[in-house]
Order: C-alpha cells, then sequence, then structure tokens
C-alpha cells in the first residue's frame, strides 16, 4: 500500500507535508505521569479493543502495537518518520500505538497524554488533516468521554498545550530561501502570527536537508479552524517566495543549476560512503531540480521517503543489524545506489 | 570543561531543558547557548515548555510564596503539589485544573496569550466538561464568567470578520445582559 507521503498533493513542491496532532485526556482517569503502571496497561489495553471501529471510520487498516515489545531502534525510527514524538520515544511499558498501514494516521496511548490522535497529508492540505482529525477525534469520544473544562478547553498534560490540545505542521522544502540567507528573517516575520518556524531534521545544529517546520505555538483562544487557517495562508506566502527563487535561478542560472543537481544525482547514485549530512543535502538539491523540471523525475515525493529512509535508526531496521559510523555511512550509500529512481 | 556541543570551546553556561516531561543539562559556551535558545528542535512538542517553570514559579515567589508555601497546595484526586506543577510543569489529572485553577489563570495568560478557549467542545459528552472556574457540574457557566466567554468570542469574530457570530454573540450577550439586570447598552 502506498505511503501518505507517496501520494500527491497540492503545492508540494514547497510544502512538503501536512500535519495536525491532538491531545485529549479521559476524565476518569489519573493523567499518564499519575496514573499507576498496572492501571495504565489496562487503560490502554481498553483503548486498542474499543477504538478498532476506527478502519471502518477511516477506511484504513491499522497495526496495533504495544511499546513492551519495541526496542529502543524500532521508536527512534518511528521518531524519526514523525510518527510518534521524542518524549514518547523515551517511553516503554503501557505506552500503545494504533498506526494505519498507509502512516497516515497514528494514535499513541499513555505516553505524556491518554491520547495523542495525528494525521498527515501530502501537500498544503491541513484543512483536510483537520477535518479527518476532527471526524476521529468524535468517533473516540463517542466511546470515552474527555476531560474539557468550559474555559481551558481539553485538558492536557502541559499548560502549553490546553485549550485546542491542537498543534498544526506544515513540512517546508526551502533550499533557495534557505541558500539566499532568508530563514532568520522568515521566522521572526512568522512569529509575529504565532507561528514557530524551525529545522525539521538537524545534526550538530545544522539544518539537514533544507527541510523545515512551521506549527502554531499557542493552543489557547484561537480556533481549531483559525488555526488551521492562520498556517495555510503562511505556508502559501512561504511558497510562493520559495517559486519565485527557483524560478529567476532556474531561468537565470540554468545551467549552473543543472549541473549542480546532475551531480549531487551522480553522488547519490555512485557514492561508497555518504553521511546523513551529505545524503540529506544531496536528495534536497535533487529534489528541487526534479520540481523544477531540470532533470527528468516526475516523482518527487520518492525524494522525500528516501529523506526519512536514510535516517539512522530507519537504516538500521532496514538491515536489521546494529550500525554506527563509517557502517552507517556505507550502508546509507548502499541504500540510496539501490533505491534512487533512475534518470 | 568543555562545551558538549562544540566540544572546542570552554563550557561556560548550563542550560537545564523539560521538554516532554524530562529534565536534560546541557553545558555550553555562550555561543551555542545563544545558538540553541533559537531553537532547533523540531519534536519539542512544548517549544515553550521550559519557559514555563520560569514564569509560573517567578510569578510565585514575587508573591513572597515560600517553597514550603508551594507545597502545602496539593491535589486531592493525585496529590500533585503546586511545587511538583510548577517545577515539572505538568498537571497530574482533571482535577489539577480545579485545584490549581485560580493560581495559574494569570500565568496562563502570559504563556498562551490569551485565557479562554475558543474552538471545538466535545460532541459526545455523557457529561459536558465540567466547569471549573464556578464549580458546576452541569456545564451550565456562571453568568459573569459567561459573558466574559461570550465577549472574548465576540472579539474573536469581528477579528476574523465572521460578522454573523458577531451578532449571535452580541445578542447572546445582550440577552445575558438583560437577565441580569445590567443596562443592554453598555455592550
Amino acid at each position: 500500500m502506498q505511503k501518505w507521503y507517496e501520494t500527491e498533493g497540492r503545492s508540494q513542491e514547497t510544502v512538503v507535508a501536512s500535519r495536525v496532532r491532538l491531545l485529549r485526556n479521559l476524565k476518569d482517569y489519573l493523567f499518564p505521569v499519575k496514573l499507576p503502571e498496572e492501571e495504565k496497561k489496562k487503560l490502554t489495553d481498553q483503548l486498542h479493543s474499543q477504538l478498532q471501529g476506527i478502519s471502518t471510520v477511516t477506511g484504513l487498516s491499522f497495526h496495533n502495537a504495544s511499546f513492551q515489545k519495541f526496542d529502543q531502534n524500532q521508536k527512534e525510527a518511528l521518531r524519526e518518520r514523525h510518527v510518534i514524538n521524542r518524549s514518547a520515544a523515551q517511553k516503554d511499558g503501557a505506552v500503545g500505538l494504533m498506526l494505519s498501514e498507509d502512516e497516515s494516521v497514528s494514535l499513541v496511548f499513555n505516553a505524556d497524554d491518554h491520547i495523542r490522535l495525528q494525521v498527515s497529508s501530502s501537500g498544503l492540505n491541513l484543512e483536510g488533516a483537520w477535518s479527518r482529525a476532527d471526524r476521529i477525534d468524535d468517533f473516540i469520544n463517542e466511546r470515552f468521554a474527555y476531560g474539557f473544562d468550559q474555559r481551558f478547553g481539553y485538558m492536557t498534560t502541559y499548560p502549553s498545550n490546553l485549550g485546542t490540545g491542537m498543534r498544526a505542521y506544515l513540512i517546508l522544502h526551502l533550499p533557495m530561501l534557505a541558500a539566499t540567507g532568508r530563514m532568520q528573517t522568515l521566522a521572526g516575520e512568522v512569529g509575529r502570527f504565532g507561528v514557530a518556524l524551525k529545522d525539521a531534521y538537524t545534526e550538530d545544529g545544522e539544518n539537514l536537508g533544507d527541510l523545515y517546520v512551521a506549527y502554531n505555538q499557542k493552543t489557547l483562544g484561537q480556533s481549531e479552524d483559525d488555526i488551521a487557517a492562520v498556517l495555510t495562508k503562511l505556508g502559501g506566502q512561504i511558497a510562493f517566495q520559495e517559486k519565485k527563487l527557483r524560478r529567476h535561478a532556474a531561468q537565470n542560472h540554468h545551467l549552473e543549476r543543472q549541473d549542480a543537481i546532475y551531480k549531487a544525482y551522480g553522488s547519490l547514485k555512485y557514492a561508497r560512503i555518504l553521511t546523513l549530512k551529505d545524503a540529506m543535502q544531496a536528495l534536497s538539491v535533487l529534489r528541487l531540480g526534479a520540481c523544477e523540471k531540470l532533470v527528468p523525475m516526475e516523482d518527487f515525493n520518492r525524494l522525500y521517503k528516501l529523506m526519512m529512509d536514510v535516517q539512522p535508526y530507519n537504516l538500521q531496521i532496514h538491515y536489521q543489524k546494529p550500525l554506527k559510523g563509517i557502517e552507517l555511512d556505507q550502508a546509507r550509500a548502499e541504500y540510496l545506489r539501490e533505491n534512487l529512481p533512475e534518470l | 570543561m568543555l562545551c558538549e556541543r562544540c566540544g572546542k570551546r570552554e563550557a561556560t553556561i548550563v542550560l537545564t531543558e523539560v521538554a516532554g516531561g524530562i529534565k536534560t543539562e546541557h553545558k555550553l559556551c555562550s555561543q551555542c547557548a545563544s545558538e540553541l535558545e533559537l531553537g532547533q528542535l523540531f519534536e519539542s512538542e512544548f517549544p515553550f515548555g521550559k519557559l514555563l517553570s520560569g514564569i509560573l514559579g517567578l510569578t510565585g515567589s514575587a508573591e513572597g510564596q515560600t517553597e514550603e508555601a508551594m507545597e502545602q497546595v496539593v491535589c486531592p484526586t493525585c496529590g500533585t503539589s503546586y511545587g511538583e506543577f510548577v517545577r515539572g510543569s505538568q498537571f497530574g489529572c482533571a482535577d489539577c485544573y480545579n485545584t490549581f485553577g485560580v493560581l495559574m489563570q494569570n500565568n496562563i495568560k502570559k504563556l498562551q496569550g490569551n485565557d479562554a478557549h475558543v474552538g471545538k467542545h466535545p460532541r459526545c459528552q455523557e457529561n459536558p466538561g465540567r466547569d471549573f472556574v464556578t464549580g458546576n457540574e452541569s456545564g451550565e457557566t456562571d453568568p459573569a464568567e459567561r459573558l466574559r466567554i461570550l465577549k472574548s468570542k465576540l472579539q474573536e469574530a469581528l477579528n476574523t470578520e465572521n460578522y454573523e457570530d458577531a451578532a449571535r454573540y452580541r445578542d447572546e450577550i445582550r440577552a445575558l445582559k438583560k437577565g441580569n439586570g445590567q443596562d443592554a447598552e453598555m455592550v
């Protein structure tokens, strides 16, 4: 089955993906931080069994898993794919996971909050992601009563999430804005609208692959529709600026651009050792070239998939063995040689 | 000791980060610390989580609250003390909202820039959400509180040029004020 990031979406050249995350806690249970381990396990089982009908609501089939059966590498690999967050990756025991086959819908039980629902969609489609999340949320709520306060909204474990409990994310690919040194200014500008703009992948504090993420910082006093609308508007504007720069570069420096892209392709296709940084950089350049049709590669969605696949834990899961240092870089080069689309 | 991030310069700053309830200490040089302050952690679900204990704690001491006093306010349901709440920035259960609600109202506003929820309400609750400001179980809000919420909704509707909703909120506010014996023209 195709994963969600392999499908086509609006403005996808720059807005790689849209994602909505909702946090919910149940009315009659202590929050996970205070709930005894045994009761947490029982609650996780109960959530698993009573929410099986989610397949019918979403039309997707789901895998059920318990963190008990995961080793640390598997959790880290899920984190690299943004299925779970950093905090959940450090937990074990009673944490439960329901993940749709196409990875577009995930439910994490008893990590920081009782329920963490996440819906991902390709391209610029926050309204779509929110409306799906909204429906699934109602489906859960028909079976479990939520902790809700008239004033503070949905009761979350962290005060920084209360209100809607919603965080809306856009994953942006901005190689030209990054190359022209505009990211910091841009982050300042979107900050005025309560939106944060951060690196999606980093190593030693440096951005990898020109992937950025924009998300709402505040969750109280703004409706879900408004949160999605503000981000959609800003995402559209950022995409427009990036496209303007791309067009300019393609028109005025066509040969240089094309040369850089083919060199990137060459290194991905033939290198024997590739560090994470180098691989991400070359994939970013190639993705830009494919979007701008400077190289004949229709399917640029595959390149975002490869960006996730070459992360350290995903490679170790793929090759089913622990890899370190140069072994890892060697495995990365091998993986890319085998999986890079032909021109 | 050398900075754990760049490994080149002398570490002069200890940065305590609370993210997702996990407290980590980083020993950094001033340059790396300032770069980190710009924030680069995508996965951080709580971008201002580490600021929160600062905000909550600071106000506490400004009001002359001692640490001991902060330990005395305890949630009866889960046993979280106010001090524990401030340190970990975590509620332990739904009733903590009731216990600490009064203490943190202003701080929530500092953190979130707002102090009342707008947006989705649970559609399928057996019992609608409890109103912790008034303690009502029925979901019925105290009129003064209801008025405040309506006013904030009205303002929001006006800001987003959603005049249909704004008119509805205006009428509700009028009706509520009439019921209270207040002058409807005050709106």
